[in-house]
């Protein structure tokens, strides 16, 4: 009965909200995308679109996001944290992705990687060589626009730097899925506690 | 002394040529022949040099007779020297005799090429005359063809000899090499159609003298890639591609002016399609088969480039779907810009909406996924739920960890039996620290168990906020707003 809810509630939102434009578009593309011949992205880019992958991530959100407050709550630091709820989201949907994604791994590698050698040392040491002539060297290299934005874009995507210009895209397609299944996620989660909140406010002394 | 040999050519891609054939130069006979004087005894050199000739003796002693018009004519050719053409002269003349090895009546060229040692145009003629009247007969061209190193050799003994007359630039030299492989492949030479007609039957003939030229294209680092995307492409499509090509190649051999890479390219591709031709029934593997369209040039070079370019449009067409407002902006670049600026905005909210919901974390104490049942059942409406789910909402609100452990064992009484893992879990995974893996797996297992038993929840969840909306449509236009 649930299942039916959500394609009902897709069809029946009629607003030009952008969360029901975006979900609209959603339908509309998956239709589009069905038609496509490519299918690596194809199967992308409906991966994240199912609710099934949805309910996954929301209950795993769920999961990450108590066990943070029960760390800040048992370590008595009541800090923002809100870079670990995020680091936690990025986990949970690098885990969603079930590996198949280099973004994926990379994702999980470098969770891996900075709790075992300390989040701040690990950013220190690797952080970029600080780039003054941004402008100097923009006019230098100019002749390659497209080669530029692709490793901006390389640096966007988690774990993607140097991967070949197909796999990139690829790579960023899928990305971008997952990010926009993230937003969603993290916004219906978010209303809902907000929304939960006030009536629990109300019944606090 | 390389670059003073190339010096003064007229022609550089000859020049490229002989530097690719000097470079892989491995016969040590033909060395030691360069580098031995060239007064020293003609006899054992030659044989040295022509043991891989079809030795007769009447070609021995073409040979020899060669040798030594070759070796006088440094001395007259040194007088008469003229810029670098003598030796070119020469070198022609020693080619037009090898060239006459191949021939069973070795006798054509032997009194023409002796009085012909320092004429210019005479020696440039001959060269030229031999090959036609060869063709008639296919047989020593494609002994010549057949000699897979032959060429090559030849190209070596004219450079070596070019050395040994004092290092003179030999401008004649390249330009020599040049018909050396040519005469395999008649395309640079002259375009008599008697060379063209030998074109085609040439193709079969061997994929060797395809690939001499094949070295001359500047696009050297792609050859192999081009050949390699290019054998399984003839494959699909062998006859009729393989004709235009021909006709193409042919086209290509009539000009005269034309560009000398797409002839290359052309020869070059031929050479792969007649190696495939050798293999027709070559099975397709994991190739995108990609048939050269009309209009569009055939060359391996340009298929690959297509097959890429192809590659990353399709996948910039399906990012074009994605990203929204993507549809006006045409251009790899821009689309480019529009990707980077939306991927980071999209970026941008996961951080504002985790941060907001640390606000939400922080502020209250009752736990989420109690709150989250309860609307849930709110929504799905399944009323056994709901009172109960109500009042451990309330009761929640003031207890701590311990408190809403138990009430997780009531909710799961309802039919959430996952709680009593995942209270296991929690406990475990604060006692195990910050060992994020374990913890994913035992994610995955309750997940598994998500699965199995409250589908209806945890879509309920998500769905909540997506009925919600709804309701909350300001707030959410709200919230858009404020991102």
């Amino acid at each position: 009965m649930v299942d039916s809810l959500f394609p009902s509630i897709e069809a029946t939102v009629d607003d030009a909200s952008p969360e029901s434009r975006r979900k609209r578009r959603r339908i509309s593309e998956t239709a589009k995308e069905t038609a496509e011949s490519s299918e690596i992205n194809q199967e992308s880019l409906k991966r994240w679109r199912t609710n099934r992958v949805q309910q996954i991530y929301a209950s795993k959100l769920v999961e990450a996001l108590r066990r943070v407050r029960q760390r800040s709550n048992d370590g008595g630091k009541i800090t923002s944290a809100a870079r670990e709820i995020r680091d936690a989201a990025d986990r949970v949907l690098a885990a969603s992705a079930r590996g198949t994604t280099r973004w994926s791994r990379a994702v999980l590698a470098t969770r891996v990687r900075a709790s075992l050698k300390k989040h701040k040392k690990a950013k220190l040491t690797g952080a970029r060589k600080p780039r003054k002539d941004t402008a100097a060297e923009r006019k230098r290299s100019k002749l390659p626009a497209v080669e530029r934005k692709l490793k901006i874009l390389g640096r966007l995507v988690p774990g993607c730097r140097k991967v070949t210009v197909p796999n990139l895209l690829d790579e960023a397609t899928d990305y971008i899925a997952a990010l926009e299944m993230q937003v969603r996620a993290m916004e219906s989660l978010a209303e809902l506690l907000a929304a939960a909140a006030p009536r629990s406010m109300l019944t606090r002394p | 002394m390389d670059n003073e040999l190339f010096m003064n050519t007229e022609l550089p891609p000859p020049s490229e040529m002989a530097m690719h054939f000097e470079q892989p130069s491995s016969s040590s006979a033909m060395l030691n022949w360069g580098l031995m004087d060239p007064n020293l005894a003609r006899n054992s050199p030659p044989q040295d040099c022509f043991m891989w000739e079809k030795s007769t003796e009447q070609q021995q002693s073409i040979f020899d007779s060669a040798l030594s018009s070759l070796v006088s004519s440094p001395t007259p050719s040194n007088s008469n020297f003229s810029g670098g053409g003598g030796d070119g002269f020469i070198i022609r003349e020693l080619i037009g005799k090898l060239g006459n090895i191949g021939n069973t009546s070795g006798d054509i060229y032997g009194a023409p090429m002796n009085g012909n040692v320092s004429r210019s145009a005479s020696c440039y003629a001959t060269p030229m005359s031999s090959p036609p009247p060869m063709m008639n007969r296919t047989a020593p061209l494609t002994e010549f063809s057949g000699d897979p190193g032959f060429a090559e050799r030849a190209a070596k003994f004219s450079c070596f000899g070019s050395r040994s007359f004092n290092g003179r630039t030999n401008s004649g030299i390249p330009v020599n090499n040049g018909k050396i492989v040519n005469s395999g492949k008649l395309t640079r030479v002259s375009s008599t159609p008697a060379l063209k007609a030998l074109a085609s039957p040439m193709i079969p003939a061997g994929d060797s003298p395809p690939k001499l030229p094949g070295e001359f294209s500047r696009k050297r680092k792609s050859v192999s890639k081009g050949k390699s995307k290019d054998n399984p492409l003839p494959a699909a499509s062998p006859s009729p591609s393989f004709s235009k090509v021909t006709a193409e190649r042919k086209e290509v051999s009539e000009e005269k002016g034309g560009k000398r890479r797409r002839e290359d390219e052309g020869e070059e591709e031929e050479g792969n399609k007649g190696g495939n031709d050798t293999k027709p029934p070559e099975p397709p593997k994991d190739y995108i088969h990609v048939r050269a369209r009309r209009g569009q040039a055939t060359d391996s070079h340009s298929l690959a480039e297509r097959v890429r370019r192809e590659k990353i449009g399709e996948r910039m067409k399906l990012l074009q779907d994605l990203v929204p407002g993507c549809n006006k902006v045409t251009g790899k670049a821009l689309m480019l810009d529009e990707i980077i600026n939306y991927v980071q905005s999209l970026q941008r909210q996961v951080e504002f909406l985790s941060m907001k919901l640390s606000s939400v974390n922080d502020t209250r104490l009752e736990f989420n996924v109690d709150a989250l049942v309860s609307k849930d059942a709110m929504i799905s409406s399944s009323g056994s739920r709901v009172h109960e789910s109500g009042l451990q909402l309330e009761s929640l609100s003031h207890h701590n960890y311990n408190n809403n452990s138990q009430l997780n064992t009531n909710v799961s009484s309802n039919n959430m039996m996952l709680h009593s893992p995942m209270k296991s879990l929690e406990p475990s995974a604060l006692a195990r620290g910050f060992t994020h893996l374990p913890t994913l797996t035992q994610f995955t297992d309750t997940i598994s168990q998500y699965q199995m038993f409250s589908e209806e929840d945890l879509q309920s969840i998500v769905g909540m906020g997506v009925a919600h909306n709804p309701n909350h449509e300001s707030q959410s236009q709200n919230m858009k707003i404020e991102l």
